[in-house]
């Protein structure tokens, strides 16, 4: 009967589960006798968990899992019977018992059958610790030939019946209405047992649900019928309920899996010769139960490596003052919608000095960038891959996972892991994690005319920035675009870049955003000038001091405006909604435009003035539009950044447009897409079409932003200017071919971009005109003396690294930014001279520290005509040197 | 004595168990197989069940399938099963009695037929 | 000195295996499937051993026992029960109803013979 192995692989899955909840009850009650805190309903619920086990495997035919059951069966019902008192060498072997069974269920899990362990040690000692201290059953000794007589046993030969020897008798009880036997099928019946794969499928239906409801709702959004816009209104209320409901029928207390844990953290303990006790707060705190399965393996690990490395053993502790018995508390509670877990022990901490050395050592950091790192961010190279901090591997937290295993794993499901730590006091974990991942707000974006999704646990806040703000707050470093966020450097990646598969040069994105920003105003400057000079022209026409042919006056190509529109209005914006308003509108006024000139030709001066009446009203719809499209352009220069956290880095999304939030529904890639790392999934929008949703992790990476921030270093670039050591943060730079010279960073005000057509001639000075002041440029090369002759540069945009002092900027022109390093440098004084003030040896290669003092009193005297420099050079160049 | 009716039909369970408790039954009900065995699995070996009554359709797990599930377990080799069926299908009540059910008893079960049936079974009273 | 037996058993194998094994040492043997049948036999016949299963419909071994006991020419006829493997209570069920001795199942045709031995020595 098919039916029927469709009904045992369904009682074995429910065996499964009730085994693994029991055995894990088994554990506790185990543990607690041996704390001493065991109640007298300890023996009946241990016996409870290993009759049933019995029961149904016996029911399924698992003779093997059966007997062994039996064995203990046998202990427990001896020791439930008050035959047997309880040991430690009792609870040892029952806690082997429970891993055995524990064993046998695994096997039968992953391969059907029973195994062929054998625990006919085990059991012996089982069956020993039954013999030695109950009361030998007066029971027929095992005949071998497989049968016996009554007449053969010891005792009384009575064959006749004896009422009280009735085996049913004693079990009689009267029907009585409260029972407890009639009770029972009222509690039974309050609770049920849910397959599980049945409730991921009422998941998916209620994702389509809310897919279908999200549909609903717009189309109904735009419907005038009041009815199904009511309708429309309570499906979405119930579809909410329904949706929160299904998750919460899915959702699991945490404490089912921390149940393990008081039986872990013994055996650790005991393993490694500690006393640990374990404090469990907030084991109501309930999750989705695939995140539940997610977490449990990265918190045993977490938790053995708590014992493992946190906790010292008592004498230690005893040592540094400490109780003896080591404390590891969970914590588990919700807030923002997400679930924290906290795992702290009041052990030895983490020993920033040896984590560091073995970075070092390790080669996953320098020293430089050990050096500068954050206590914070030292504590988290535990999460490295490769890197252990235990002096000896031990078998407890082993080699096979580390802790970035735990962390990828946390990571995966949209977690974060933390860590806090203070020498000789203690460790903290802090995970977040999200309640569900089935459904997820996010935030719905636009890039090159496409929708995408960003779940919103990745975002830490939007910057919006004008034009205008754009064009000053975005520079390039190392070739990199970046914000400058509340003084840090915020890593920016273009989305529509990024996804286009361009890689991003230096004169990427931002660099013509900033121009072209820069060049809208004037755009529309030249074309309401150009507007309002034929308005002038068309008033000298109705006056009579000017003419104009009627075709002339018709047409709407030829004008000032109209040739505007035509040539750089449309070509350019011709897709903004605004700017084919302005067209009509345009048309429409020289409609009465003609008019005008008609009425003049005919000599009808007073229809003339009314028709020019009508021309100037409609121009000034004509402006209107003007500044319509101007600020809808203006507004398409804006630019989106969406602050995200990644990999515990920060790093900036730029985006076309920002559209809502919205529940989406996460639905799985086709494999075609499983290998872009920059989608986690796709759902569908309330109009039907598919929106991806990114993963934001992955598209950090693919930007390589994040490797290239560690990397360079260059979110601390300011921070290490302000450090009191011999380290100096300094820019490289070529000046022309091959000339490799170095500046104090600090020393820099800005780098910027300038396209050569922008340069001006002031005297014999070149200057550009920059943030309202004129900026005198001057070409490094020309006034250094390097070993190597230098050639003018040519390079458009040119690359300028602005110099600012007491108010007054200089720009300095050079060929390429090469890199920001940080490095400690001995500067050899025998090349100074000639704006050079001496070489060192930086990144292997020598290169020249450039005096800018110096080369602007030969470049731009004008610059220090009120004031002298401060000196023989700036303090930051005396600190080098 | 203790007995377990295993029935799907609220009704059903109700009836069968006015009948039972004057006969002196303390008396559990189940709503189908699978409850059954479970009601009996978790049961306190001590205090066993002495019979159960047991319907034929029932969802998750039938009355035959809770037949053969119960006498697979050697511990449950005393509870006495009588199959309470309106169907007189003899292959029907041979699969049953094959699979370890001890008799069966025809619906409309009354007083009578069901005192007679339990005291072939060996219930006296 | 053929004997006369009686196998109770609701399995038709081990009734066709025990009937077998009996006949081929030279004793009459009947067949009956459950408790019940063989009470109802035994109300009219004599035997000289009972071999009964203990799990049956109907009527099991333990209570076909106690009812035997009951009968006035039962009082010493030996009973002997099938029982499975290490199931002590049924034993002590089986003792206390008045069963003279237990074989257990599966058992041997040998072991059969020599429980024969035993009870009915030449």
């Amino acid at each position: 009967m098919a039916n029927n192995d469709a009904l045992q692989q369904q009682l074995i899955k429910d065996l499964l589960v009730e085994s693994a909840e029991g055995l894990d009850r088994f554990d506790r009650e185990i543990l607690a006798i041996e704390k001493g805190e065991g109640t007298t309903e300890t023996p009946n619920i241990v016996f409870r968990v290993i009759h049933t086990i019995k029961g149904t495997s016996g029911c399924l035919g698992l003779n093997k899992i059966e007997s062994v059951a039996h064995v203990g069966e046998n202990l427990l019902s001896a020791w439930r019977d008050g035959k047997v008192e309880v040991s430690p060498e009792m609870t040892t072997a029952l806690f082997a018992y429970s891993d055995a069974l524990r064993e046998m269920l695994r096997c039968l899990e992953t391969t059907g059958a029973e195994g062929s362990a054998d625990y006919s040690d085990l059991l012996q000692q089982l069956q020993d610790l039954l013999d030695t201290t109950a009361t030998p059953a007066p029971e027929a000794p095992a005949a071998p030939a497989g049968f016996g007589l009554f007449e053969d046993e010891p005792g009384t030969n009575v064959p006749a019946p004896q009422p009280d020897a009735e085996p049913v008798a004693k079990t009689v009880a009267p029907a009585e209405s409260d029972s407890p036997a009639s009770k029972a099928p009222s509690a039974a019946a309050s609770a049920i047992r849910v397959d599980v794969g049945q409730l991921d499928k009422l998941m998916n239906l209620v994702g389509e649900l809310v897919l279908a409801r999200n549909q609903i709702v717009q189309y109904s959004g735009q419907a005038k019928d009041s009815a199904l816009i009511a309708a429309s209104q309570r499906l979405n209320i119930i579809t909410t309920e329904l949706q929160e409901s299904v998750m919460k029928t899915r959702m699991q207390p945490i404490g089912n899996i921390w149940s393990k844990f008081p039986r872990v953290v013994r055996d650790v303990a005991h393993e490694l010769g500690k006393d640990v006790q374990l404090v469990m707060e907030g084991q109501e705190t309930e999750l989705d139960r695939t995140i539940i399965e997610a977490i449990k393996d990265p918190l045993t690990h977490i938790v053995r490596n708590s014992i493992d490395h946190g906790i010292e053993k008592p004498e230690a502790r005893a040592a540094a003052g400490k109780k003896s018995q080591g404390n590891l508390v969970l914590r588990a509670f919700h807030e923002g919608g997400q679930v924290n877990i906290e795992i702290s022990d009041d052990g030895r901490g983490i020993d920033i000095g040896r984590i560091k050395q073995k970075a070092i050592e390790k080669g996953i950091a320098n020293h430089d960038q050990i050096s500068r790192m954050s206590d914070r961010e030292a504590f988290n190279l535990i999460f490295l891959p490769g890197f252990s901090t235990a002096e000896k591997v031990t078998n407890v937290s082993g080699r096979g996972v580390g802790m970035d295993v735990v962390k990828t794993n946390i990571e995966r499901i949209g977690g974060s892991v933390d860590i806090l730590s203070e020498n000789g006091k203690g460790t903290t974990l802090k995970i977040k994690i999200p309640l569900t991942l089935a459904i997820i707000p996010a935030l719905i974006v636009t890039s090159g005319g496409e929708r995408f999704a960003i779940p919103q646990v990745s975002l830490l806040e939007l910057v919006r920035l004008e034009a205008e703000q754009a064009r000053k707050g975005i520079e390039t470093v190392y070739g990199a675009p970046v914000y400058r966020l509340r003084g840090q450097l915020l890593p920016l990646v273009f989305l529509n870049q990024t996804l286009a598969g361009t890689s991003r040069e230096r004169a990427g994105g931002s660099g013509f955003m900033q121009q072209q920003a820069h060049d809208t105003g004037d755009l529309f400057l030249k074309a309401r000038e150009a507007h309002r000079n034929w308005l002038r022209k068309l008033r000298q026409v109705l006056e009579g001091t000017q003419t104009m042919t009627l075709e002339e006056a018709g047409s709407h190509t030829l004008c000032a405006l109209g040739k505007w529109i035509y040539a750089d209005g449309l070509k350019k914006f011709g897709a903004v909604p605004e700017m084919q308003a302005l067209e009509k509108v345009h048309q429409h006024f020289h409609d009465a435009v003609k008019e005008v000139v008609a009425q003049k030709i005919s000599e009808n001066p007073v229809k003339a003035e009314a028709a020019f009446k009508r021309a100037t009203n409609i121009s000034r719809d004509v402006f209107n539009c003007l500044t319509n499209a101007e600020k809808r352009i203006v507004e398409n220069q804006n630019i989106n950044i969406i602050v995200l956290q990644a990999d515990g880095r920060q790093f900036g999304l730029v985006v076309d447009g920002i559209n809502d939030t919205e529940e989406i529904v996460v639905k799985p890639l086709g494999k075609q897409l499983k290998a872009i790392t920059c989608f986690a999934g796709a759902t569908i929008m309330g109009d039907g079409k598919v929106a991806l949703i990114l993963d934001v992790l992955g598209l950090a990476q693919h930007a390589k932003v994040i490797s290239e921030v560690r990397d360079h270093a260059l979110l601390d670039k300011e921070e290490s200017a302000t450090r009191i050591d011999n380290r100096q943060t300094l820019l490289l730079f070529d000046a022309g071919a091959g000339s490799r010279m170095a500046l104090p960073l600090s020393l820099v005000a800005r780098l910027e971009e300038f396209p050569r057509a922008k340069v001006e001639n002031s005297g014999t000075q070149e200057v550009v005109q920059y943030r309202g002041q004129i900026l005198p440029l001057i070409q490094v090369s020309k006034y250094v003396t390097t070993t190597r002759p230098s050639e003018p540069i040519c390079s458009d945009p040119m690359q300028v690294v602005v110099y600012s002092e007491q108010g007054r900027s200089v720009g300095l022109v050079v060929s390429k930014i090469n890199d920001i390093v940080q490095e400690t440098v001995t500067v050899k004084r025998e090349a100074a001279g000639n704006g050079i003030l001496g070489s060192a040896v930086i990144q292997n290669k020598v290169t020249d520290l450039v005096d800018i003092p110096a080369i602007i009193r030969v470049a731009a005297p004008a610059f220090y005509e009120n004031h002298s420099p401060a000196a023989d050079s700036t303090p930051e160049m005396q600190a080098i040197l | 004595m203790k007995m377990l009716i295993v029935d799907d039909s609220k009704a059903m369970r109700t009836f069968l168990s006015s009948l039972a408790q004057p006969m002196h039954f303390a008396v559990t009900e189940a709503a189908d197989g699978r409850d059954a065995l479970d009601t009996m699995i978790k049961n306190d070996p001590r205090e066993p069940y002495n019979i159960a009554l047991v319907d034929w359709d029932m969802p998750r797990m039938n009355g035959l399938e809770f037949v053969q599930h119960i006498r697979r377990n050697r511990d449950f080799n005393e509870v006495k099963i009588l199959m309470v069926t309106t169907s007189n299908s003899i292959e029907r009540i041979s699969q049953a009695l094959e699979a370890g059910a001890n008799d069966f008893l025809m619906k409309p079960v009354t007083k009578d037929n069901l005192a007679e049936k339990l005291q072939i079974l060996g219930f006296e009273e | 000195m053929p004997k006369k037996i009686i196998t109770v058993d609701d399995a038709m194998t081990m009734r066709k295996m025990i009937s077998f094994t009996l006949k081929e040492a030279g004793h009459e043997v009947i067949e009956a499937a459950d408790g019940a049948i063989a009470l109802n036999l035994l109300r009219n016949q004599a035997v000289d051993l009972v071999i009964s299963d203990v799990n049956m419909p109907n009527m099991d071994g333990i209570t076909l026992t106690r009812r035997l006991r009951e009968l006035p020419n039962f009082k010493t006829v030996p009973i002997i029960l099938l029982t499975t493997e290490s199931a002590p209570e049924v034993k002590s069920q089986g003792k206390a109803a008045g069963a003279t001795g237990w074989i257990v199942k599966p058992f041997k045709p040998e072991q059969l013979v020599a429980l024969l031995q035993r009870l009915f020595p030449v």
